[in-house]
């Protein structure tokens, strides 16, 4: 591993701990399609501490066990002897960084490393997508046309022709001062969601600036093992968004404020240490939209009901990443005509895993589906999630599986309700 | 050995998807979760789907000479599931149906791979009990459970697996498909091959089919903590609440350091300075006769002075407590880098008598020993928490070991409760059965398998 000795030897501590009581078969949801010891948890942390030990090779089939794991933390959130698996498997994953990566991935996590080429080439992307990409008969979204490392079934958001960060709303004269950090995911892709957000941050008197020079979080970069390029990302979006005079940071993505709260510092901590203690302040500063909404906005009048069946999809990187699960839904049930359902397994993973749904698209799919199912169980007509990723996820599974419900940002949904 | 012959015979039978050979698979399922022991790969892992497929595997093995060591969920904490000369790690995971659960006559039928909890959640939907609760309940399967004839928290009250086995399909060593027992509460035809079967370690045979009895399920049930300063007032606390003629379906135990353990795995908000905490639990189907014992249990908890007791108010207060104690396996871990847990079992009134013992072995040999235990039905849990790469350590280890089965046994109890020999009790069973008794346990497994293929090296 590309890592120094000291680092090694935690990790090969780290390993140890496990005791390998199996807990971890009760809850991965890839371990529960596959019935197979080798990817689970206990299975895992067994290989990566051979090959800590210099008894396993950087096999193929290792790193295919390594890509097994969507990184949603419900291994590590209920392993009982506390073992951090989630980032023990990231950082076997640096080990094959320099290996080759399928192409689709490779050129993926290429164009990320550059963010202002990526910038230019998404909305390029944007105009000739139709190249690449064929339209689903609904009009829903895009099934890539190449075989470019990404399986062909998959149903993907359309690309924005502009980016969103390229917009700044009119400053207002408000009682606070926040920055708007929109993710790659808002920035290219769901413009919807960033406008809720600006608009309920706005509705609440607040000014939203949108940082020009913030950069991808780097989260698809860390957790396939590329941490040192993670840390570029982490380095410019710590300039970008310290240098700008704010009260608070707010996120509408969940893997984005994970990196935010915690990843940019522990990336710091081993890539650019002079940045830790300027990382540790923007932490703190750093809010869920839900958890500012909760915190600063709850005298907003809530005016348009929404007399419909509403459930909560629990992200990941959300609810075992942040600890955030009951104010999205307290914000939910607030919402005058909304009747709130708690879905069965609200907190297990969609199946999207970033870049994970894009490669294994079949197991990716039958862990979406079972999700579909829990969702359409309740009866609900919307699912509302934080996180932009999920939301396209589930809409993938929605369509396919023709339920008539529909996935959305608990942004989206507070927008809704705000007078025109 | 396993020529690549034999192997595309297996994979003949099973499908190629079902025969794992990568190291990486091989490495994964050379492991379950014993702790200390040494790890030899099988050659293969085979995945069958019928009892038809093992019967054909199991003839080959006879005709080829390969081992074959069945395995659930590898939770086994003997090393009752690890492979020792190579051969096939058999998974029957595949076969996990729940075939059907008969409401009227109270037994149900399933595969060996459904999983413990599961199994429960679905009888209890219909009103019904399924009690054998296995720590590891929430990933064990049930084939695995009657194998090892698991016991759980609910012993006392209820029996072990063992007491719920009506009938058994087995695929014999020798490839034959035979049905035992059957599905009547009372059932004397010929020799009770089904309590032979159960708790047989996967050495006799492998487990295609499972008839349980059930009961129905308790309607009411109250649990509570009693937490005390002295390790001797709970000790005769528990031989107190049994002479006073009350059967708790729990009554466990946790000493000082597993309290700590506990406590720092699963923050549930336990007093980390008391010397121990019983957590007791009584059910029935008469609120009255529930509430009344969970009253006379406060009783005599105060009359041998407990510090507090604390008894659960909401059914989420209940659960998080019991979550914390299932959980403790792991917690341990964070002490050291290796915890083995022993289950020495001893009869009840003997309890208090094994915990000093265990705590002189402590002191004696350095150690740090957390135990907690199914203190109601004698059933210890001794972790012994250390570091593996300390040889001194081990050799401490062992020694206290040895002298913990001697006590045991000189106090009329047994080497294991509930994980069964396997191979980390292999070379205490002489102490235990003599000569004799090992002999009759030879002589069986000889009739049955000749050939040695059925998880060889295990139990004697």
């Amino acid at each position: 591993m590309n890592q120094t000795k000291d680092q090694l030897d935690f990790w090969q501590a780290e390993t140890i701990k496990c005791v390998k009581c199996g807990t971890c078969r009760s809850v991965c949801p890839i371990f529960e399609q596959l019935d197979h010891e080798t990817v689970v948890a206990r299975g895992k942390i067994s290989l990566i501490n051979a090959m800590l030990e210099g008894k396993q090779d950087f096999s193929p089939r290792m790193k295919e066990v390594l890509g097994l794991c969507l990184v949603c933390k419900r291994c590590t959130a209920n392993c009982p002897g506390g073992v951090k698996i989630d980032e023990i498997v990231t950082r076997a994953r640096t080990a094959f960084e320099t290996k080759t990566l399928s192409i689709g991935k490779r050129a993926a996590f290429r164009l990320v490393r550059s963010h202002s080429f990526f910038n230019t080439l998404l909305r390029t992307g944007a105009k000739f997508q139709n190249l690449f990409f064929r339209r689903d008969k609904d009009k829903q979204g895009m099934y890539p046309r190449l075989p470019v490392g990404i399986s062909r079934r998959r149903l993907l958001a359309p690309i924005a022709s502009h980016s969103f960060i390229g917009q700044q709303p009119r400053r207002i004269n408000g009682k606070m001062k926040v920055a708007f950090y929109a993710g790659c995911m808002i920035n290219h892709i769901y413009h919807d969601i960033g406008e809720a957000v600006v608009k309920v941050l706005k509705a609440g008197q607040v000014d939203v600036i949108i940082p020009k020079r913030q950069v991808c979080c780097g989260t698809p970069l860390s957790t396939s093992g590329d941490r040192s390029s993670a840390a570029e990302l982490a380095a410019r979006n710590i300039e970008a968004l310290t240098a700008v005079d704010v009260d608070a940071v707010v996120v509408a993505c969940a893997s984005c404020g994970l990196s935010l709260k915690k990843e940019f510092v522990e990336l710091c901590s081993e890539y650019k240490p002079e940045l830790v203690e300027k990382a540790k302040t923007l932490s703190e500063k750093v809010y869920d939209f839900s958890e500012f909404y909760l915190k600063y906005l709850t005298d907003l009048k809530l005016e348009t009901p929404v007399n419909k069946k509403v459930t909560y999809h629990d992200p990941c990187h959300l609810v075992r990443g942040q600890g955030v699960s009951q104010e999205p839904r307290e914000i939910v049930k607030s919402i005058p005509g909304v009747d709130f359902v708690e879905a069965k397994d609200a907190d297990k993973c969609c199946g999207s895993g970033g870049s994970f749904s894009l490669i294994h698209y079949d197991l990716s799919t039958a862990i979406n589906d079972e999700k579909i199912a829990n969702l359409d169980q309740t009866g609900a007509e919307i699912s509302i999630t934080s996180c932009p990723a999920c939301k396209m996820h589930i809409n993938d599974g929605l369509a396919r599986n023709n339920s008539g419900q529909q996935a959305k940002h608990v942004a989206e949904l507070l927008a809704e309700t705000l007078l025109k | 050995m396993l020529n690549s012959k034999v192997l595309k015979e297996i994979t003949q039978i099973v499908g190629k998807e079902n025969v794992f050979t990568a190291p990486e698979d091989l490495h994964c399922y050379a492991e379950d979760a014993t702790l200390g022991v040494i790890s030899k790969p099988p050659e293969a892992v085979v995945k069958p789907g019928s009892a038809e497929e093992i019967s054909r595997i199991l003839k080959l093995a006879n005709k080829e000479h390969f081992p074959v060591v069945p395995r659930g969920a590898g939770t086994s904490l003997s090393g009752g599931a690890m492979p020792l000369e190579g051969g096939i790690v058999l998974e029957t995971n595949r076969l996990n149906k729940i075939l059907e659960i008969d409401k009227e006559n109270l037994t149900a039928f399933v595969q060996p791979g459904v999983i413990t909890a599961k199994f429960h959640q679905e009888v209890e939907k219909l009103g019904l009990f399924f009690p054998p609760d296995p720590g590891s309940m929430a990933v064990s399967t049930l084939g695995g459970n009657v194998a090892s004839s698991s016991g759980g928290l609910r012993g006392l009250k209820y029996g072990t697996t063992r007491d719920y086995v009506l009938g058994l399909q087995v695929v014999m060593p020798w490839g034959a498909i035979v049905n035992i027992g059957g599905r009547t509460a009372k059932n004397v035809t010929g020799y009770d091959l089904t309590r032979l079967m159960v708790g047989s370690e996967g050495t006799l045979g492998v487990i295609t089919e499972i008839t349980v009895k059930l009961l129905p399920l308790p309607s009411h049930s109250r649990s509570m903590l009693a937490i005390f300063d002295q390790l001797d007032n709970a000790a005769e606390t528990i031989s107190a609440i049994i002479a006073n003629k009350i059967i708790p379906c729990t009554l466990d135990i946790m000493d000082n350091n597993a309290i700590k353990a506990i406590e720092a795995a699963s923050k549930v908000g336990l007093p980390l300075e008391a010397e121990a905490i019983l957590l007791i639990e009584v059910d029935g189907s008469i609120e009255a006769v529930v509430e009344d014992e969970l009253q006379r249990v406060q009783e005599i908890c105060q009359e041998y002075k407990v510090r507090e007791v604390q008894v659960a108010r909401t059914p989420e207060e209940k659960i998080k407590v019991w979550q914390a104690r299932r959980n403790s396996y792991g917690a341990f871990n964070k002490l050291n880098n290796t915890d083995i847990v022993e289950d020495v079992t001893v009869p009840r009134s003997k309890v208090p008598d094994m915990i000093r013992v265990i705590r002189d072995l402590a002191e004696r040999y350095d150690l740090t020993i957390a135990t907690l235990g199914h203190a109601g039905d004698g059933n210890m849990h001794p972790n012994i928490v250390y570091d593996r790469n300390n040889k001194d350590e081990v050799e401490q280890v062992e020694k206290a070991v040895d002298d913990m089965f001697a006590a045991a046994i000189k106090m009329g109890g047994t080497l294991s409760g509930e994980h069964g020999i396997g191979l980390t009790k292999k070379p205490f069973m002489k102490w235990e059965m003599g000569d004799d008794g090992i002999e009759v346990l030879a002589r069986i497994k000889n009739a049955l398998d000749p050939n040695g293929i059925l998880n060889p090296g295990k139990m004697y």
